[in-house]
């Protein structure tokens, strides 16, 4: 429950703490602590514990990833990886937090992805969405809303999937992710005004595909 | 947005929509924050299109989860995690391919410029030897880039202070160019030097005849030597006892080679690197 995107989502915002994994300081979050107790028994050669640690994050980074690359093949490998990277650079995690961490190496092998598609062009983005998601029943849920809510998301997936990739991870880090503009400025090695810049071209570039649809996201 | 008048299009053209969106994204203080509103404030179509901005934003960040990664494991098998634990220099290589798309012909730069110069060094070095004047007490051409040079030392009657001095001359290890240098300061000698150019390539023990079982010395270490078979070897004088001194080890390989052979070394690596390449670690 701990790992739940929305409830990440929720928390999220603003500057994640920093913690030298070395130093003594106690680590309040409860799942910063397994993380770090899983990481530091990793670097001893302990591959269970690595293999916890891939287990917590496998989903979520690959519903991250799954957004910027075209396909779940592409995904499937950019995550697989990661973890292959994380795994051989443990002894290079300098605290902090390990899903920062994670997500850091993972947009990264999905960066050299989108670089190495612009070299051999392949399919365009498919569907994103999950058509077996639907939101969460609650005072909102009556079929219309729910039949909006899933048009807009559908369309604006498809918008998502035509801008640039630069664009698109930014929008999808800063919005979905919730990091903030410093740390997608780490994971993805630009400048903070760059990564502004990307977000604020990106959302014009959203608008400019949504024209004909924006009624779907007013009101 | 049907109910954007069109006269104003033309105005609004030339406004600044990026002044709008960091607007919407609440990333303006100041004068620019002002000059921004002010712009929402007086066309109609940045108004509606920061209204817009924020829209999508609000509408981005309630994206579902896209697709569960159900049935995908991406945990590593002790295998994977074996072949993904290097050690020794194997470590290295994916961080020396990083993400550059410079590792390849930085690689293959290296390669060339090492291969070229050891190429154009040894042979410079091979046509000094060549062309040198040999002489029998003169140390032959080439001879500091040798591993080590000996100064083979032979008494016996027929030298004058007992003790001939060839010269350094070269190891076992020599050169083909150093022994051939060498074999014509031998011959030219009747007999007083008793090194001949086959010792130093084959090996063979430089040798004194008719010393049987006589210690020989090597620098300050005495070793016995074989005894050299009757009727040695032309050029052998019998009866003559040679001492056997190592006079240094001038420097092994040189510099030049070093750095040659090591930007081969590491031009190979990279190039190895690059082809390994995968996506790259964070």
């Amino acid at each position: 429950m701990l790992d739940s995107p929305r409830l990440e989502l929720a928390v999220r915002r603003g500057p994640l703490p920093v913690e030298d994994l070395r130093s003594t300081t106690v680590v309040d979050d409860p799942v910063q602590r397994r993380d770090l107790i899983l990481l530091e028994r990793a670097r001893g050669g302990d591959l269970d514990a690595f293999n916890d640690l891939v287990v917590c994050y496998q989903d979520q980074l690959f519903a991250l990833i799954v957004r910027m690359v075209p396909d779940r093949d592409q995904a499937s490998d950019c995550v697989q990886e990661a973890f292959f990277s994380a795994y051989r650079n443990l002894k290079g995690f300098r605290g902090g937090s390990v899903k920062s961490w994670l997500n850091r190496i993972a947009v990264n092998a999905a960066m050299d992805i989108q670089r190495a598609r612009k070299r051999r062009p392949s399919q365009p983005y498919p569907e994103l969405e999950d058509e077996s998601w639907q939101p969460p029943a609650g005072e909102e849920a009556d079929p219309v809303h729910t039949a909006l809510t899933i048009e807009r998301h559908r369309a604006l997936n498809a918008a998502l999937a035509t801008i640039t990739d630069d664009q698109r991870a930014a929008i999808v880090l800063f919005d979905v992710e919730g990091y903030d503009y410093q740390e997608i400025a780490d994971m993805t090695g630009v400048s903070l005004g760059t990564v502004k810049s990307r977000i604020h071209r990106g959302r014009l570039a959203l608008r400019e595909r949504l024209a004909e649809r924006m009624e779907l996201f007013r009101g | 947005m049907p109910d954007v008048p069109d006269v104003r299009a033309t105005s609004h053209d030339r406004h600044d929509t990026m002044l709008v969106a960091a607007l919407a994204a609440g990333d303006l203080a100041g004068t620019d924050r002002d000059q921004a509103i002010a712009q929402t404030q007086s066309c109609s179509d940045c108004a509606a299109l920061h209204a817009d901005l924020i829209a999508i934003a609000r509408a981005t960040a309630t994206l579902p989860p896209p697709i569960a990664a159900s049935g995908l494991d991406f945990r590593l098998s002790p295998q994977q995690a074996e072949r993904l634990r290097r050690t020794g220099w194997r470590r290295f290589v994916p961080s020396l391919s990083g993400r550059s798309a410079l590792t390849r012909p930085l690689g293959i730069s290296l390669a060339t410029f090492g291969l070229i110069g050891l190429v154009i060094g040894n042979l410079g070095l091979g046509g000094m030897a060549a062309s040198a004047p040999t002489s029998g007490a003169g140390s032959p051409p080439g001879a500091a880039s040798l591993p080590s040079t000996v100064d083979i030392q032979a008494g016996g009657e027929s030298s004058s202070d007992g003790r001939n001095a060839l010269g350094p001359i070269a190891s076992p290890a020599a050169s083909a160019a150093a022994a051939a240098s060498a074999g014509p300061a031998a011959s030219t000698n009747d007999g007083q030097f008793l090194h001949a150019s086959p010792a130093a390539s084959s090996g063979t023990t430089t040798t004194a005849a008719g010393a049987s079982g006589a210690p020989r010395s090597l620098g300050t270490t005495e070793y016995p030597v074989p005894a050299a078979p009757s009727g040695g070897q032309t050029g052998q004088a019998e009866g003559q006892v040679g001492t056997l001194t190592v006079t240094g080890n001038t420097g092994g390989p040189s510099l030049s080679n070093v750095v040659f052979g090591g930007a081969i070394v590491l031009g190979l690596v990279l190039l190895v690197a690059s082809r390994r390449r995968g996506p790259a670690p964070g």
